[in-house]
């Protein structure tokens, strides 16, 4: 298990999975400032776009998590 | 910039590619794969990372032949994006966050594949709805269901796929819904293929086993909820325009929609190849040469979903057919390829003739699709409304690219991907009209969002040169 950050809170998730299934199961994360959700989850849509760490607009359906990585759900 | 040389690049990794990339290899062309994921595969023969592969049979024939072209020698860059192409040929792509990679090639052979597409209805920009693709694609690399209450709607095929992973992993479906009643028809197809009995076998029994409740004839009408879906209502297919079916109502916290399939046709449009539309293929897909995979632009093949949808058996014998018509474009062949391209043409007459019975067994009737209003959003980077289109339709825009201008639909970042072939439907519907006549959005450079420093260092190496 590694820690992530999502919008300041410290989760615990495996290693190896994709962010944007992880926001999905956090309910709490929407995407956007239109509070989407995960949609083509397959890089196609672009709803699912987050910050992380400084890198704005990163697919979080593209992306497996690392540790310490800070998301930011609602960046636009 | 790095540049990297070869003589065959073909860009995505699914059954169509790896098998164009096997055959060209094999006879001599210096072969290279770009992927967009992690790992190599496609939707089709996607990599899970949690060993699911040892009880997945479709996930086991992807591992193999993964493995087979990796032993051989067949590079595949994963996490890499194509997201410029200039004539002959230089590909630029990005992998990660990286800088751009310039791949300099003789000949293109573009497996981009295809992905789910959606009608629109009201409700289905709310948290919990997806595609049924996503919905599978989470089941595969996260190890669990996207919900407790899954509720699987639409059309086609693929529903069965869907729901046999979701019941694998334990997942609760709550309902698996058809809006075509052809199961009948759909069994006697399947009779008359007896080399299909054994996938067929594997997606119907744990579907049929785990007694979700199928109802046929239904289509999705609109999905209700605050922060997230909470219910779908669903409504009786009516054949007729006046009498209204039933309804009913369903709790869900995960709605999973697939209507079809939608090639993917960015770059073969980018490279101006001649493109074709059959609603029962998916709508705009690129033209080639059944025999040998040529595209209508020289040296550019194409192979799989993004030719016409016709499935994964088929797009591995259209894969097999570009390597080998790249191979002897570029001088390559061995001897037999000849013997070899015959027994594959023999063999795609049959599995495309499935294919053709199952397209039209599925194709989404317009008394299907879920129902919109004037306040329905159809683009959904833009917020645009069904109300906003008709609107810039009495105002004179009769065609997508008209429609993008009056109303901004299809300029977001999707790129018009997600609405376009909607909103081409929707319109031919309402006016009865042929959906190509809207013809589709030109896809323009960047493919991609790439840092405008990504794309300002490929061409300024370009003019130094």
């Amino acid at each position: 298990m590694i820690t992530i950050y999502i919008d300041g809170s410290a989760y615990e998730v495996n290693e190896d999975v994709i962010l944007g299934h992880v926001l999905h199961e956090v309910k709490s994360a929407k995407f956007g400032s239109s509070c989407r959700g995960l949609f083509c989850g397959m890089g196609i849509c672009f709803e699912c776009v987050v910050k992380i760490d400084d890198d704005s607009n990163r697919r979080s359906c593209m992306t497996k998590v690392y540790p310490g990585m800070q998301v930011k759900t609602n960046s636009l | 910039m790095n540049v990297l040389n070869v003589d065959v690049l073909v860009v995505g990794s699914g059954p169509s590619g790896l098998a164009a990339a096997l055959e060209a290899h094999r006879n001599g062309a210096n072969t290279v794969i770009v992927d967009s994921f992690a790992r190599a595969g496609g939707q089709y023969w996607m990599q899970s990372n949690h060993g699911l592969e040892r009880n997945d049979t479709q996930m086991q024939e992807g591992a193999n032949f993964i493995t087979n072209c990796e032993n051989l020698g067949i590079k595949t860059i994963t996490d890499a994006e194509v997201w410029g192409i200039l004539p002959k040929y230089r590909v630029f792509i990005q992998q990660g966050l990286g800088d751009s990679i310039e791949i300099a090639a003789r000949a293109l052979v573009i497996c981009t594949g295809a992905h789910d597409f959606v009608m629109p209805f009201a409700g289905w920009t709310l948290p919990g709805v997806m595609t049924a693709g996503a919905g599978q694609r989470y089941v595969k690399m996260y190890g669990k269901p996207p919900g407790d209450k899954i509720v699987l709607a639409g059309s086609g095929a693929f529903l069965w796929a869907v729901a046999a992973t979701i019941v694998k992993a334990g997942g609760n479906l709550e309902a698996m819904v058809e809006s075509n009643t052809n199961q009948f028809r759909l069994f006697g197809l399947i009779g008359r293929y007896p080399s299909r009995w054994t996938e067929t076998r594997r997606l119907l029994s744990p579907v049929l086993r785990s007694g979700v409740q199928r109802l046929n004839g239904y289509c999705i009408d609109y999905a209700q909820g605050g922060d997230r879906i909470e219910a779908v209502k669903l409504r009786q297919v009516s054949n007729s325009d006046r009498v209204a079916g039933q309804e009913l109502e369903m709790e869900t916290d995960c709605l999973l929609v697939s209507h079809g399939f939608r090639p993917i046709t960015e770059m073969t449009a980018l490279l101006r190849c001649e493109h074709q539309f059959d609603t029962r293929k998916g709508g705009w897909y690129c033209k080639t040469d059944p025999e040998t995979g040529a595209t209508s632009i020289d040296n550019v093949y194409a192979a799989g979903e993004v030719t016409g949808v016709t499935g994964a058996q088929s797009a591995m014998i259209e894969g097999a057919l570009a390597g080998l018509g790249v191979s002897e474009k570029l001088g390559l062949t061995r001897n037999g390829f000849k013997r070899k391209r015959a027994r594959l043409i023999k063999r795609q007459l049959r599995t495309v003739r499935f294919a053709d019975g199952l397209a039209e067994l599925f194709e989404l009737n317009k008394n299907a699709v879920p129902r919109i209003d004037d306040n329905t959003l159809v683009c959904r980077c833009e917020d645009v409304t069904w109300g906003d289109v008709l609107k810039s339709w009495d105002d004179g825009a009769q065609n997508l690219q008209a429609v993008k201008y009056w109303t901004r639909l299809g300029m977001g970042r999707c790129q018009g991907r997600i609405c376009g072939v909607a909103v081409s439907r929707l319109l031919a519907n309402q006016f009865g009209l042929d959906p190509r006549i809207f013809g589709f959005n030109h896809p323009r450079l960047p493919l991609r969002p790439v840092p405008v420093n990504v794309v300002h260092d490929a061409f300024a190496q370009k003019t130094c040169r």
